[in-house]
């Protein structure tokens, strides 16, 4: 490799003086003059429009430099530069301070601000980093909150200067309400062809809704605030988190420095008190009926030792994996409510369940609850999350991680396990067993019939659409990816809910925009695990139109991800709305498929699959032709590649 | 029953109470559903064509069977369908003087006269009435009867 000749012209300088010299002569580029027509000729030495030169309300506005139209208009070469490389970019430092963290995936829609970092991802990273394709800074964020539900991690998003920023805000907002880390960095470049991309304050854009963001001045800064943002990030509540990095951090050589990536040092993670944790090991051992509710933890690990904490008191369990991630498992032998007509006596509540609602909502009696800190905001109506429970004296709230707090909490209950309590966790097991089979037969019986409804009609019922996939996923490890909310609910009644990463849930504030890109993150996730995991999104019309382009990255990418269609031409929820508007306004309800309909014409998501390179079918209408299609496409899937079924179905 | 939904134009409510009384005679057991037929005086393609441009397929499905049924699920109609005088009354509330809700909701708009008149409400009473079920026993559809069998015992 070709050591640099030249270290004290720092690559700033050098393109202002690049540019300076450019604008003194009319650029062309194929023969075209690119100087701008209808305005003043830049002066020589700014590139900026003369006194007097043509003005909007108030200034100036500055025309083009001609370099900026020659990159606009791709006719942009590299400068004329003397023989030189830079041996050691900044960048690179950078990815090993990714590599620091565990970050595995970088997603990003490509953006000049941030040239030097996705250069050293792809060339000095490749052997442990992939670089993800996004075609919307949305869909990379979306893909990375999709990642982290379904790994307990994040993956990082790469947005360019102002505008990916911009593009990205929405997503953010889903994840930072859904409480679901991730690593944000923004490229900032003084010197780029777009004034327009720079702020000198880049992360107020999104500062509302991230928990945590620096602007650092330094290389040494910048790897610090990687694993600082990291950090920051993992530490409940968790949340995403930006750092910016200017150009110049990024492709500053830094051959013959000193400068080193230090190991990262995870976080330490609040855990409940020692006097709180005795106190509540006593309560469940003590206890003749506990029940443990189990809300969202921040990894598998949590999980298992939730697991581990309900098995050890034969407690009855509750569980919010219909709702969301990292819950306790629907299957379980203790999940459930319990015996019926016996009192529960004290509740333990570890974390909020997937809504956001307190670990022991709707209980009476004495409680406990362990859950982190709330998440803050300033702007925006996130305070339903993270409520503590205190309107009790028998209640007792701590503000900790609860999976953090889970082993000792374990280890207190095992010194008090008497052989006589021993017998008695025993038989309350057997019983809270027995019980769980008669509620998951109920449970069972009841989704089954809601399956039934509209058996035969056409368009394709929910309950049909969903069922018919049953027989040929059961058998499979699926991360069911898409939120339930819009799809009637029918995937968490009748899909395994037993891993964490089973369901991942809702978009968190209600974005749309949110199930296909959050179902790369999960095929990313699938894709790592490398045992065979299938990703399934039942995807609504509306939402994947928001940036269908994420279709190609799953393709590109080859994600085992089967999308099915829950076609019903509509915006469905706002058409009823508009309805009960109308009739409020006694004005009839005929007009209101007016802008909540996608219809006139019908959009074909086949083609539109087929024209990202997608196996797709459809549309279907007609339900018996829906297992056929399903096995088809499913056989791709599970070839490591992604597939789309188009079906037509009734509104809800 | 389908042909005695179907009024003749001409000839009136005459044929439409004959063919009611004859469907009665042949189906007692149809109970109240008979009871309602014989009010309908309603065009049930015209029922259709405001079924479509007013989308009541939205909340009700396209055969009355999903989202909020109209079918219940023993095959009969709801309550509010049992009769003309009742569906009316139904969609017309909330009634004048009765303060609307404020705020989104899903649910039922209502209708006034100016928006939906008696005679179109009746031509969408007759051709709601006009559904059929389409969901058949648990038992007799087999990957259903599979999924009870099979998946109620076993851990999923």
């Amino acid at each position: 490799m070709a050591k640099s000749t030249d270290t004290s012209l720092n690559r700033r300088r050098f393109l202002k003086k690049a540019a300076a010299g450019a604008a003194g002569a009319t650029a062309s580029v194929s023969g075209i003059s690119l100087r701008a027509q209808t305005s003043p000729a830049p002066t020589a030495t700014t590139g900026q429009p003369p006194a007097g030169g043509r003005a909007g309300v108030g200034t100036p506005i500055p025309p083009p430099t001609d370099r900026q139209l020659a990159r606009e208009t791709g006719g942009a070469a590299p400068p004329s530069v003397p023989a030189r490389t830079i041996v050691r970019p900044g960048s690179d430092l950078i990815v090993d301070a990714l590599r620091s963290v565990g970050i595995r995936f970088v997603m990003a829609n490509p953006g000049s601000s941030f040239e030097g970092l996705q250069e050293s991802i792809i060339n000095y990273g490749k052997n442990d980093m992939e670089f993800i394709t996004a075609l919307h800074e949305e869909s990379g964020v979306a893909a990375c909150h999709g990642y982290a539900k379904a790994e307990g991690r994040p993956m990082a998003t790469l947005l360019h200067g102002v505008i990916g920023v911009q593009h990205a805000a929405m997503a953010v907002y889903n994840a930072y309400v859904d409480r679901t880390p991730i690593l944000m960095i923004a490229g900032l470049d003084y010197d780029g062809p777009v004034a327009a991309h720079n702020a000198t304050d880049m992360g107020v854009l999104l500062r509302g809704y991230t928990k945590w963001d620096a602007q650092p001045r330094t290389l040494d800064e910048a790897i610090g605030a990687i694993q600082r943002a990291y950090q920051i990030a993992v530490t409940p509540p968790t949340a995403p988190v930006l750092v910016t990095l200017t150009a110049d951090i990024q492709k500053e050589e830094t051959a013959g420095r000193s400068i080193a990536v230090p190991p990262f040092k995870p976080p330490q993670i609040l855990a409940a008190d020692y006097i709180a944790t005795k106190r509540i090991a006593a309560a469940l051992v003590g206890a003749r009926n506990p029940r443990i509710n189990v809300g969202r933890l921040r990894t598998s690990a949590g999980v298992r030792l939730a697991i581990e904490l309900v098995e050890l008191v034969g407690a009855q369990a509750g569980s919010s994996a219909g709702n969301g991630p990292m819950s306790f498992p629907m299957s379980h032998h203790l999940r459930g409510t319990g015996v019926e007509g016996l009192p529960v006596d004290f509740t333990l509540g570890l974390e909020t369940g997937a809504g956001g609602e307190p670990g022991v909502a709707g209980h009476t009696g004495p409680t406990a609850v362990i859950q982190g800190p709330p998440l803050l905001a300033t702007n925006f109506n996130v305070t339903g999350r993270g409520g503590l429970r205190t309107d009790s004296a028998d209640s007792l709230t701590i503000e900790a991680d609860a999976e953090t707090s889970l082993p000792g909490l374990i280890e207190e209950v095992k010194t008090l396990l008497t052989a006589d309590k021993r017998r008695l966790i025993a038989d309350r097991g057997r019983k809270n067993e027995e019980a769980h089979a008669q509620q998951r037969t109920r449970e069972w019986a009841d989704a089954v019939e809601q399956a039934r409804r509209g058996w035969n009609g056409s368009p394709v019922s929910l309950g049909r659409l969903h069922a018919e996939l049953w027989p040929l996923i059961k058998d499979e490890d699926v991360c069911c990816s898409g939120p339930a909310g819009f799809t009637g609910g029918h995937a968490p009644r009748l899909f395994a809910m037993d891993k964490p990463y089973s369901y991942l849930g809702s978009q968190g504030a209600g974005g749309m925009g949110y199930g296909a890109p959050a179902s790369v993150g999960a095929g990313l996730a699938a894709k790592q695990a490398g045992n065979g995991r299938i990703v399934v999104n039942i995807q609504t019309d509306g939402d994947l139109n928001y940036a269908p382009g994420v279709l190609w990255t799953m393709v590109h990418h080859r994600l085992p991800v089967l999308t099915v269609m829950h076609n019903n031409r509509a915006w469905h929820q706002e058409l009823m709305f508009m309805q009960f508007m109308a009739g409020v306004r006694n004005r009839g309800t005929d007009r209101m498929s007016i802008g909540t309909t996608l219809k006139d014409p019908n959009i074909d998501y086949a083609k539109m699959a087929e024209a990202y390179g997608m196996y797709a079918e459809g549309p279907i209408a007609n339900p018996e032709e829906l297992a056929p299609a399903y096995k088809r496409a499913i056989q791709r899937v599970k070839r490591g590649e992604p597939a789309l079924v188009d079906v037509v179905t009734q509104p809800r | 029953m389908v042909l005695a939904l179907r009024r003749v134009r001409g000839l009136g409510a005459l044929v439409l109470c004959l063919s009611a009384t004859l469907v009665g005679a042949q189906a007692p057991a149809a109970g109240n559903r008979v009871a309602a037929d014989a009010q309908v005086a309603g065009n049930p393609d015209s029922g259709k064509t405001v079924f479509m441009a007013h989308q009541c397929f939205g909340c009700h499905g396209n055969n009355g069977e999903t989202g909020t049924r109209l079918l219940q699920e023993d095959g009969t109609f709801s309550p509010r369908l049992q009769t003309i005088d009742r569906f009316i009354a139904f969609i017309r509330a909330p009634r004048p003087g009765q303060a609307p809700p404020i705020g989104s909701s899903v649910s039922m708009p209502s209708y006034g006269v100016s928006s939906l008149p008696d005679e179109r409400a009746a031509d969408l009473f007759a051709y709601i009435r006009t559904f059929k079920p389409t969901e058949p026993p648990l038992k007799d559809i087999p990957l259903l009867d599979r999924m009870i069998k099979e998946g109620g015992k076993l851990k999923r």
